[in-house]
């Protein structure tokens, strides 16, 4: 809202570029307020917890694919997603590392046949040049 | 015509594979597939999304059925009888029947898609920006009543969308805001990893937090087991016709997903039968209807995108999407500017559903064996896949990381009971709302009461009243009680 308002806001009749967004953050404002204030709209906090718990999974998840991302321009595409690859199988629940490797190895492979040589997609190369 | 046919074909197999697996819905699965359609003409583009979208609604029966899981959300109703007469051990014909009447409620629907859509074009020529910002006031206020869940949650859903799209265009560029044009396109390079991160990763990072294994092959019934009785046959024929019409016509309502076409359909048929106690205990009616209705609401979602430009929900939302990063802007015009893809979809969609019957009916068994694909292989592919659509649309890293914010915020807005699709119908719609009412105002000078002279424009926004004052004051019957 504070956004908008650098924008010129324009009046009703003459809207400027910053009118809508204006109006947009005013009534999420009062949709928030609303659902905060009405008891029955508010999400069951126990549940929300629950699965919040059992959701350190996703968490872990997630820290890996920030480190991935920090890392996709050193380490180049197919390097980088080869690790990752691995990592989210092992999260997913596979069971030892031969299998993830294989299965790594093998999308390693498609990957650089379809999108290397055949669609030519600019990947990041990365230091090992691959 | 070969690669359209292929289109049609790839479009419905997957269709069918994504209705089967639970967890990914077709949402997903559009988004997910939504680079691939860069490197295809817009009309190939559009068959193979419909052919997903309305392919899924065939697979999502199965899963139902057999093990009490639905594939897909609209197929939650099906599960009360299709799975009873599972267990009493008429899996084949209740499988058939979904298949015969997805079939039947299809055909129907593109008919209709293929009747109605000319002439309601024709009509919506004389929309003007005024008409236009009140149909979309009116597609978010249904859209929100429409919601499963709270209808504020769903406008805070809408809101939200609606900022996303004006920080889309602003930080690209605030002057192209009164370009027509290029605002599509620069708000249609932003929408990718926003889609994909809240659909494709939202959706299978949710899927990952829980662990579920399915035993699906205790009631796979053999090929000749598949076909109903005549009896069957007699009392679904009603239900069938019935859903058809119904979902036809929910399916053109903005936010009348195939979800809110089975449910009603089959309160319908258990108002209007003889036996109501028999639903729910394994009658083949229960099973016919809620299909028929489904199939039929898939066809019809694609009326006001085709003819108005404004889709209804989630996944129609996703193919105008692929449309626009086409340069083809779905609205009154296209069946004029652009017949070969108006005709080339409705002639996708009589073909498409011949091919659903043939795939799904021989090959049931093929399909129950798809859950059996470990899920640990399934995911981080599609986590693969979601990182390669991002990046390889515009080539930047940048991107992949939007991916991931979005990934996250669904996830989150999956866990707190938000639903998604107001969220990607106000992203979509907002500039459209935006422009025409700042048009109407600037051809009316300013004057706000050119949202009221003419008629239609006065009719829409008093239906978008009415929706709102009739659903505040059934909120408040249900609180007094």
């Amino acid at each position: 809202m504070v956004e908008s308002l650098n924008l010129s806001l324009g009046n009703i009749h003459n809207p400027g570029p910053g009118f809508v967004p204006f109006f947009l953050g005013l009534s999420l404002a009062f949709l928030s307020v609303l659902a905060f204030f009405i008891p029955d709209l508010r999400m069951n906090e126990e549940a929300f917890w629950d699965s919040w718990r059992r959701g350190k999974n996703i968490l872990l998840i997630f820290a890996g694919l920030i480190v991935y991302l920090l890392l996709f321009q050193t380490l180049g595409f197919l390097v980088n997603t080869f690790w990752m690859i691995i990592y989210l199988m092992k999260l997913a629940g596979a069971e030892g590392y031969r299998k993830s490797i294989l299965v790594s190895i093998l999308a390693m492979v498609v990957l650089y046949i379809i999108f290397y040589r055949l669609l030519i997609i600019p990947f990041p190369r990365g230091i090992l040049g691959i | 015509m070969p690669t359209k046919l292929l289109a049609c074909f790839v479009g419905v197999v997957i269709g069918t594979a994504v209705g089967v697996l639970p967890g990914i819905g077709p949402s997903g699965s559009i988004a997910l597939l939504l680079p691939l359609t860069f490197y295809m003409d817009a009309t190939s583009a559009i068959i193979m999304l419909a052919g997903i979208y309305y392919g899924t609604m065939y697979g999502g029966s199965t899963t139902s059925i057999l093990v009490n899981i639905p594939g897909e959300a609209q197929s939650v109703i099906t599960c009360l009888d299709g799975y009873q007469m599972a267990r009493q051990g008429r899996a084949g014909p209740a499988l058939g029947i979904a298949a015969f009447g997805s079939f039947i409620a299809g055909t129907l629907g593109v008919i209709g898609l293929m009747l109605l859509a000319p002439p309601l074009a024709r009509f919506a020529l004389r929309f003007g920006p005024a008409e236009i910002f009140a149909l979309v006031l009116l597609a978010f206020v249904l859209v929100g009543y429409l919601a499963s869940g709270s209808m504020a949650k769903a406008l805070m859903m809408a809101v939200l969308g609606l900022l996303l799209a004006c920080v889309g265009i602003e930080t690209i560029s605030s002057r192209a805001r009164f370009t027509f044009g290029s605002l599509h396109l620069e708000a249609g390079i932003d929408m990718v990893p926003l889609i994909m991160g809240l659909f494709g990763l939202g959706e299978v990072l949710e899927e990952m937090g829980r662990k579920a294994k399915v035993d699906a092959r205790r009631y796979t019934p053999r090929f000749w087991e598949l076909f109903p009785n005549k009896k069957d046959w007699r009392v679904s024929l009603g239900p069938i016709g019935r859903g058809s019409l119904v979902g036809f016509f929910i399916g053109i309502l903005p936010g009348g997903t195939g979800i809110v076409a089975s449910f009603s359909s089959y309160a319908i048929e258990k108002r209007i039968s003889h036996h109501p106690e028999r639903f729910g205990q394994g009658t083949i009616e229960g099973v016919a209807a809620p299909e028929a209705a489904n199939n039929a609401a898939a066809q019809g979602a694609y009326i006001p995108l085709l003819t108005l430009g404004i889709p209804g929900n989630a996944a129609i939302a996703l193919t105008l999407g692929a449309l626009q990063i086409h340069g083809v802007i779905p609205g009154p015009l296209l069946i004029r500017q652009h017949p070969e893809v108006f005709w080339g979809v409705v002639a996708s969609m009589y073909l498409g559903n011949i091919l659903l019957l043939g795939l799904n009916l021989p090959l049931i068994g093929m399909w129950v064996r798809l859950l059996t694909i470990r899920t640990h292989i399934l995911y981080p592919m599609i986590i693969l896949f979601c990182i390669i659509g991002a990046y390889s649309v515009n080539n930047s890293v940048f991107d992949v990381g939007m991916l991931f914010f979005f990934g996250f915020l669904g996830y989150l807005l999956r866990k707190l009971n938000f639903e998604l699709a107001p969220l990607i119908l106000g992203f979509i719609l907002g500039p459209i709302m935006e422009v025409n009412a700042r048009q109407a105002l600037i051809m009316s000078q300013g004057d706000l009461g050119v949202f009221f002279s003419s008629t239609i424009s006065t009719v829409l926004l008093s239906a978008a009243l009415f929706v709102v004052l009739s659903s505040v004051y059934s909120g408040m019957q249900k609180k007094k009680s």
